[in-house]
């Protein structure tokens, strides 16, 4: 009787309704069994590229890459996805950084050769690649700070999850990405304030190849 | 130089903090399973959902016309805050306000969603509506919708947020006053009374009682 007296006073001062469960129980995401829905895939590691234009065969060099991936899950092996791959990479005094946002497909295949979660992806999509002058600017843009080209992309990408005993799903994944730079834009700053000298045309068959290794978790 | 600059200070604050919160920890080590946890809840009614959207919304107008007051006096208009919204770009900014400063708001929306007892799939789909009432109805006011932030806002700042939001629980599990300052830093909207972070129930079994004892913390 005292503790049941207790708990019924002790529940005056609690908001019981904070205490309930979640009511919508979500399906595990497993490596190799996917969960219908909505799901977050985050990771970074590095990647290499080369530039390469009528003129120019340029070896941008490796640099950090941060890659995320929004995905809606329809079954247990296919996804539909907007994803984001955020690059830097250095050329003598410029820096490169490049932003390639996408919407594409995700399949998992049956495990083969040791991998429990392989899957495939295919995105395209348009890129927005800023050069910064350290030091000496391009030609065309001796009057800028920076200048950003855009233009569409493609990528593909292989790879395969695993899981770690407390559940946690990560992946490994190695894509390759290529995009057309075919509008720049010469940018100066004025206070916070970027000023702009309007877009024009690249006519000289910009392009930029690159290939990353990542490792990320499904963060939901 | 470098020790002038606010995140070394910052940095350092933290540290300090964390010094204290250790000495106090093994002090006052806790007894009890107790462990600060975000609960979740979906049984939202729709005006419980307008509400919590239109807190953040008017958020979003105070903070805008705060930090931006000089380039709204200079570049915004009435005419711009209508015919942007119909005209979205890739936007010309510096790395430091795209990933940066937009991840930090970023993960202020999807704590804010949080707080209100949103799982983490619905804070991130209500970050999402939050950024693009930012974009396509606040900003507009002085530049163009930037399809750059729709997508690194709510995504790079739900990342930082989940993790954010696992440091505060932390710290707050720790219930020393220095981590509990640092759960706060962390996670400001854990200050707030009707936040949805509270301390677990844990359940109890004896011999000759069965029952939950729910453990309370007034914070």
């Amino acid at each position: 009787m005292r503790h049941v007296i207790i708990i019924v006073v002790s529940l005056l001062f609690v908001n019981i309704a904070a205490a309930k469960p979640v009511i919508e129980e979500l399906e595990k995401f497993e490596r190799d069994r996917w969960s219908e829905g909505l799901h977050l895939l985050v990771g970074g590691g590095a990647n290499f590229g080369v530039y390469v234009s009528d003129a120019i065969h340029q070896d941008i060099g490796m640099g950090p890459v941060l890659k995320t991936e929004v995905g809606y899950f329809f079954n247990d092996r296919l996804a539909v996805e907007w994803s984001a791959l955020i690059k830097f990479n250095f050329v003598d005094s410029w820096q490169v950084w490049d932003t390639l946002f996408s919407l594409g497909v995700r399949y998992r295949f049956e495990d083969f050769g040791g991998l429990h979660g392989p899957f495939m992806r295919a995105f395209v999509g348009s890129v927005v690649n800023v050069l910064y002058f350290r030091g000496d600017p391009p030609p065309g843009y001796a009057d800028f700070s920076r200048v950003q080209f855009e233009g569409p992309m493609v990528g593909v990408g292989f790879g395969s999850m695993e899981e770690t005993e407390k559940g946690t799903v990560w992946y490994w994944e190695i894509t390759a990405t290529g995009e057309a730079l075919e509008r720049s834009t010469g940018i100066n700053m004025s206070a916070d304030v970027p000023v702009t000298d309007g877009q024009s045309s690249v006519d000289d068959h910009s392009q930029l190849y690159s290939v990353y290794f990542t490792m990320g978790i499904v963060a939901f | 130089m470098l020790t002038s600059q606010w995140y070394f200070k910052f940095l350092a604050g933290i540290l300090v903090l964390a010094f204290f919160g250790q000495a106090h920890a093994e002090e006052e080590a806790p007894q009890t399973e107790e462990r600060y946890v975000q609960i979740s809840r979906t049984d939202f009614t729709g005006t419980e959902r307008a509400i919590n959207f239109g807190l953040m919304y008017a958020g979003q107008w105070i903070v805008y016309g705060i930090t931006q007051e000089e380039t709204i006096r200079e570049h915004g208009s009435f005419s711009n805050w209508i015919t942007n919204m119909w005209h979205p770009e890739y936007d010309k900014d510096t790395y430091d306000y795209n990933i940066f400063k937009h991840a930090i708001s970023g993960q202020l929306y999807y704590q804010w969603y949080r707080s209100r007892g949103y799982t983490e799939q619905r804070a991130f789909l209500w970050s999402f509506m939050s950024s693009l009432a930012f974009e396509f109805t606040i900003e507009t006011v002085t530049e163009r919708p930037s399809f750059q932030d729709m997508y690194l806002t709510p995504v790079l700042g739900s990342v930082l947020g989940m993790g954010m939001e696992r440091v505060s629980l932390y710290f707050h599990s720790k219930k020393s006053w220095p981590y509990r300052a640092l759960g706060f830093l962390f996670n400001p909207f854990s200050l707030l009374p009707d936040s949805q972070y509270k301390f677990v129930a844990v359940p109890i079994a004896k011999k000759d009682f069965a029952g939950l004892q729910v453990s309370w913390s007034f914070q």
